[in-house]
């Protein structure tokens, strides 16, 4: 906010003024106004910005939901015989409460990677890594999508191929552990993206392996949570492990997890930050759906993480 | 100030285009510039006149409107509900972009918070769907990009255009 502190964003209002104005516009017109001229330009593209409309309470949250495609449609009955099903980003603002649809990744025009991971971060979506929607392959891509331009970038590609780890996000960074490499190998390892400097780091290892372990941010810990080993597919944890963003240090922690039961889109955080399963919180959930936390809804997690045909709020 | 059993007090304020107005006082306390000038003068007799240059008689009308009305739902416990909603809609609808741009000054000069929050909310909904060009008619601003940034700004919001309001 400091570079344009003393210029005029509208001419003969003071600068407050003015600020107030262009923080209480909402981000679908953030767009159209970044071409009004150039210091409204370098305001809205500004991450300080971003934070300025945060702290003032102008932001709010959306759902954003991996769903099948089907010639150009939500599908409600899932694939044809023969046909692969294709995914798409839906958003869910519940100020509107409209449902809309991101356009495509540039690379994947015709469906997202499969199981790619989500994140939500500072105005932005992140999704990264998941199967070549053709060859099955594991990827490497990362992609961010500036909700207020409305624009995907590409990301610098994630250091290793990794499926099924855990994603969270925190002050413009994006954790990711655990997960299984190409050779179905689980792992331990955890990586941090510096969505602004574009930047991979590596994270001290995880207490254990954890594939199929579910991510979720609580306060200031990124929580890995259950998972299993090579050696034993499917028996899924207990325990969790948490990283510490101020520290930067994992904590093992036992016994928050029901052991065998799938964390995947099914983690939650409850009442005073405790970890909940949603399929379990209402019976109307039925089993195999997931959840998102919004605010005070009981549905989902920020621009969250989920996977789902049909999710009915 | 006024005590209990005296008659209601009222303050005088005078605009810049020399006009006297004569305003219930709680409605004049929403105003932090008159309230700190009595603060600060404490002796002030009861028909003192407080100097207002920088605001002209039309917008101190129009806001000395909005606060009463304001004040109102206070006493009555209305504040937050559709009641002040349904007041504020109203209250807007009739203005011109102009008179919004004089009201703002003057709510900014008289400083009032709760206007001020009321009014650039106003204007950002008013920007909201409106076309480049629109809202540098609106408020003045000179397009300052070269015509190679105009090209390639243009280009990143033009499909963006779809839905965009004719006016």
């Amino acid at each position: 906010m400091e570079a344009s502190e003393f210029t005029e964003l509208i001419p003969s209002l003071p600068h407050e003024l003015g600020l107030d104005c262009l923080t209480r516009l909402p981000y679908l017109s953030h767009r159209v106004a970044s071409g009004v001229c150039r210091r409204w330009r370098q305001l809205l593209l500004c991450r300080e910005f971003y934070h300025h409309r945060k702290q003032s309470g102008h932001t709010h949250q959306v759902a954003c939901l991996v769903q099948a495609l089907s010639g150009g449609k939500i599908s409600d009955d899932g694939p044809k015989p023969g046909e692969s099903l294709s995914y798409g980003l839906t958003v869910f603002d519940p100020v509107g409460r409209v449902w809309s649809r991101i356009d495509p990744v540039p690379e994947y025009p015709n469906g997202l990677p499969l199981f790619c991971q989500l994140a939500g971060c500072e105005g932005k979506l992140v999704v990264m890594g998941g199967w070549d929607p053709v060859s099955y392959d594991p990827v490497c891509d990362v992609f961010v999508y500036e909700f207020a331009m409305q624009r995907w970038r590409k990301g610098k590609d994630m250091p290793m191929k990794m499926s099924f780890f855990a994603v969270g996000s925190h002050s413009g960074r994006v954790y990711v552990a655990g997960g299984h490499d190409e050779n179905k190998n689980a792992l331990r390892t955890g990586w941090v993206f510096d969505l602004r400097l574009d930047e991979w780091t590596e994270l001290p290892q995880l207490s254990q392996e954890r594939d199929e372990c579910e991510g979720v941010v609580i306060g200031d810990g990124f929580w890995v949570v259950s998972g299993y080993g090579t050696e034993n597919q499917g028996a899924f944890d207990g325990s969790a492990d948490v990283y510490n963003f101020g520290l930067g240090q994992w904590r093992r922690v036992e016994g928050v997890w029901e052991p065998g039961r799938c964390p995947r889109s099914n983690v939650g955080v409850g009442k005073e930050g405790k970890l909940v399963n949603w399929s379990e919180l209402d019976p109307a959930i039925r089993a195999g759906s997931c959840g998102i936390m919004l605010g005070n809804m009981v549905v989902g997690n920020r621009v969250g993480v989920s996977r789902s045909s049909t999710w009915v709020l | 100030m006024s005590k209990l059993g005296q008659a209601k007090r009222i303050i005088f304020l005078k605009t810049a285009d020399g006009q006297l107005f004569e305003v219930d006082e709680p409605v004049a306390m929403e105003f932090e510039i008159v309230k700190s000038f009595f603060d600060e003068n404490e002796d002030a007799a009861d028909d003192t006149v407080v100097p207002l240059p920088n605001v002209s008689a039309e917008p101190l009308a129009g806001i000395i409107e909005f606060c009463k009305a304001h004040v109102e739902f206070r006493a009555n416990g209305a504040a937050g509900k559709d009641e002040v909603k349904k007041f504020n809609a109203e209250y807007i609808k009739e203005k011109s972009n102009e008179q919004l741009k004089e009201l703002i000054l003057a709510a900014n000069y008289l400083n009032i918070k709760e206007m001020l929050d009321f009014l650039t909310e106003t204007i950002a909904n008013r920007l909201k769907n409106k076309s480049v060009e629109y809202v540098r008619a609106f408020f003045g601003i000179e397009n300052d990009f070269t015509p190679q940034e105009e090209e390639a700004v243009r280009k990143e919001y033009e499909w963006a255009f779809e839905g965009v309001d004719e006016d």
